[in-house]
């Protein structure tokens, strides 16, 4: 009987433990992805990627371009 | 329509199939069958031995690495380096292998990998593990088609790295080279020796920039099975790999003669292949397995680059501490505990390493007393080896005043957080978001379990690699840090495991997302326009796609020799610099140095030699040399670089 009441109280430590652990995580992987993408560099780049491969589907699709 | 159809066929087969003639696609042909032959002979030798696919699969690729170098090492120190030489060499090795070791075993291998996969079959992978495995297949084939398509470009290759395989080439020998290039001279060239084989049968340059690519995908696949070693689930493995796997100078590495993918790639399958080396029959952890794979792995590092030397050292730590815990382990089957480790297991690693990488260390002691000439190298003030260089010229030469003069917490902060500063080489800070938001987190998470879990291996490993990472010079420069990543890697993939199913859901998604990000921000290959690519698929063929068209400077005086030349004898003055595209894609030309301090000397080397060609810096002696040479004419000039041509 103790047994099990010391392995069930372990086990909700255990569980609580996880939950903070992963709450912690995920707060900090979110708040860097949000501070990294709200760099505004991003965007400058993402629209030149685009426009090379605009460029690249119209060179290769329209024949004579 | 039918234009569309008519344009897509012509740029198909156009100067053979896809710009690249027949004698080519047979050197594709014998490159290939000789190279996949090796592997296999390993992978069936390992797995043979040990029954775990994933262990034999990467433990074949380092083997056939190892094997691939040591028969052009042998070649060449023999001055004999042709290609069928090499090609018989490596074909001997491998025949000998499975003759000796495979072929009576061979009922038994059948069965050990129909059992194999039969696991593999049923294990049945999930929607997550497929679009990740995906994305990556997306990679592999967007650095295959560049690779094949576009000439080698990138500035440290065209500069050293591929110089020193042209030189090897030419002279069918490895010998000292006397270059105005320092590192011409003294750097280790494992890594050029694997660009080396790309060439040797097929004659023209084509693959000699994707010499990492395969070496890289296996050091992908062994951040995984470290994972598995070490207790992740397959699919948090396959997570975790992917914060690696899509650094984006990971990627960009894929495609170019740089060698630091390559030494993160050989130090990730080393500790997988130490670390996870599988029970024997005894019960116990095979010890001679993982005495080998040690010493190839750092034999290989440390001939890759000086910086491999550091984490070559690591690797045998890690070897090290590892197998002084399996010596005193007692498996079930023991009755007494064991003796400790055994004279093999210290020697056979050290011959290893000796044999791989020796040679460059001993030639820079004997030639500039020096074995890591031209680093100077001290402890405290003690000079123990003096060079031409010191660690903060190293610093100077790759990054800006302004950014020097701030802590180091800055620069390394500025290289992995902002986006796009002058700081990094390629786009996305070269490390990547994925290392940011998913790597470091997770890297503290598990250094701080590690300390709670008494992980001494684990925490040895980062140890040894941040240890690395802090002794290379100029360390903040993102693609140094690239083991770093490795780290990010396995911390992910070990912590991912531990997360309540909410937060591992969120962090998956992130995952994906940041994947798919990488993936799109580096489609564009650097430097190349949309135009010029296309040229390079429909209009060019293999000696026309030419490194030539991106010399970083002077590249109208590098065009011109490309096109004007067949079959010359060029020579080059003191900073002339790109020297590879001198010798042209199929190597037709003959690119030689003549050190003088003497004029007369020097134009006596001139009609000795045959040189049709001369390049010269307009600040260097040689150019005031040739314009008083009345048999030579200037032809052009550009970015201060000369071109003189013989009358």
């Amino acid at each position: 009987m103790t047994e099990s009441c010391s392995s069930g109280g372990s086990s909700r430590v255990a569980r609580q433990a996880a939950t903070w652990f992963s709450m912690l995580l995920v707060a900090t992987t979110l708040g860097l992805l949000g501070f990294y993408i709200s760099r505004p560099e991003h965007a400058f780049h993402m629209t030149r990627v685009w426009l090379w491969i605009k460029a690249l589907a119209k060179i290769t699709l329209v024949p004579g371009v | 329509m039918t234009e569309l159809f008519q344009a897509i066929a012509r740029a198909l087969f156009h100067n053979g199939f896809l710009g690249t003639n027949a004698t080519t696609w047979f050197g594709i042909l014998i490159l290939v069958s000789t190279s996949t032959f090796a592997w296999v002979t390993w992978y069936l030798l390992i797995l043979l031995r040990h029954g775990s696919s994933l262990y034999a699969v990467v433990a074949a690729q380092l083997l056939t690495m190892a094997e691939i170098t040591a028969a052009l090492l042998c070649a060449g120190l023999a001055r004999v380096m042709f290609a069928p030489v090499v090609g018989a060499l490596v074909l001997i090795m491998s025949a000998a292998v499975l003759l000796m070791f495979v072929w009576k075993h061979r009922r038994e291998l059948r069965r050990i990998q129909s059992a194999e996969w039969t696991r593999w079959r049923t294990g049945g992978l999930r929607w997550v593990e497929y679009v990740v495995l995906a994305a990556y297949a997306a990679v592999l084939l967007r650095s295959l088609a560049l690779g094949f398509v576009l000439p080698p470009r990138e500035w440290d290759g065209l500069v050293y790295h591929l110089p020193i395989m042209g030189a090897f080439y030419q002279r069918h020998a490895i010998e000292p080279l006397t270059s105005h290039i320092v590192w011409v001279n003294a750097y280790p060239f494992t890594g050029e020796l694997l660009s080396l084989w790309n060439l040797l049968f097929l004659g023209v340059d084509k693959f000699v920039d994707i010499a990492s690519l395969v070496p890289v995908a296996f050091g992908v696949l062994a951040v995984v099975g470290l994972a598995r070693a070490w207790g992740a689930s397959r699919q948090a493995s396959i997570l975790g790999a992917s914060v690696f796997a899509f650094a984006p100078t990971l990627i960009h590495q894929q495609v170019g003669a740089s060698t630091d993918a390559l030494t993160a790639a050989v130090f990730s399958m080393g500790a997988f292949l130490i670390v996870g080396v599988p029970r024997g029959s005894n019960g116990a952890k095979d010890q001679s397995t993982a005495a080998v794979m040690a010493g190839v792995a750092a034999g290989l590092l440390a001939g890759i680059k000086y910086t491999g030397l550091l984490y070559a050292c690591g690797l045998l730590l890690v070897y090290g501490f590892w197998i002084l815990v399996a010596s005193r382990r007692k498996t079930e089957k023991e009755k007494e505990p064991r003796r400790g480790v055994g004279w093999r297991q210290i020697v056979l690693p050290a011959c290893i390493v000796v044999a791989l990488s020796g040679y460059p260390y001993i030639r820079n002691w004997s030639l500039y007393s020096n074995p890591v000439a031209p680093f100077e190298v001290r402890i405290g003030k003690e000079v123990l080896f003096p060079g031409e260089r010191s660690r903060d010229q190293i610093a100077l030469d790759n990054t800006s005043a302004e950014t020097l003069s701030r802590p180091a917490w800055w620069r390394l902060a500025q290289a992995w957080m902002g986006p796009y500063d002058p700081i990094e080489e390629n786009r996305l800070t070269g490390m990547g978001p994925l290392w940011i938001i998913v790597g470091i987190p997770f890297l503290i998470a598990w250094l701080v379990n590690g300390f709670r879990r008494r992980s001494w291996l684990q925490l040895l490993l980062c140890a040894v690699t941040v240890g690395a990472f802090l002794l290379t010079p100029a360390y903040w420069v993102p693609r140094y840090g690239i083991p770093l990543v490795l780290l990010g890697s396995l911390a992910t993939a070990l912590q991912l495991d531990r997360l309540a199913s909410w937060a591992r859901s969120v962090v998956i998604m992130e995952t994906l997302v940041l994947m798919a990000f990488v993936l799109f921000m580096t489609t564009d290959p650097v430097g190349v326009g949309a135009r010029q690519l296309i040229d390079l698929i429909v209009s060019r063929n293999d000696v026309t796609r030419s490194s030539a068209d991106f010399a970083g400077i002077a590249r109208p005086v590098f065009q011109y020799i490309d096109k004007h030349t067949q079959g010359v004898t060029i020579t080059y003055s003191g900073l002339v610099r790109p020297i590879y595209p001198l010798y042209g894609a199929d190597f037709r030309n003959r690119v030689i140095e003549i050190l003088t301090d003497d004029e007369q000397e020097w134009n006596r080397a001139l009609d000795s030699l045959g040189v049709d060609v001369v390049v010269a810096q307009e600040s260097k002696r040689e150019y005031e040399w040739a314009s008083r040479n009345a048999e030579f004419k200037e032809i052009d000039r550009d970015d201060g670089i000369v071109l003189f041509w013989r009358k």
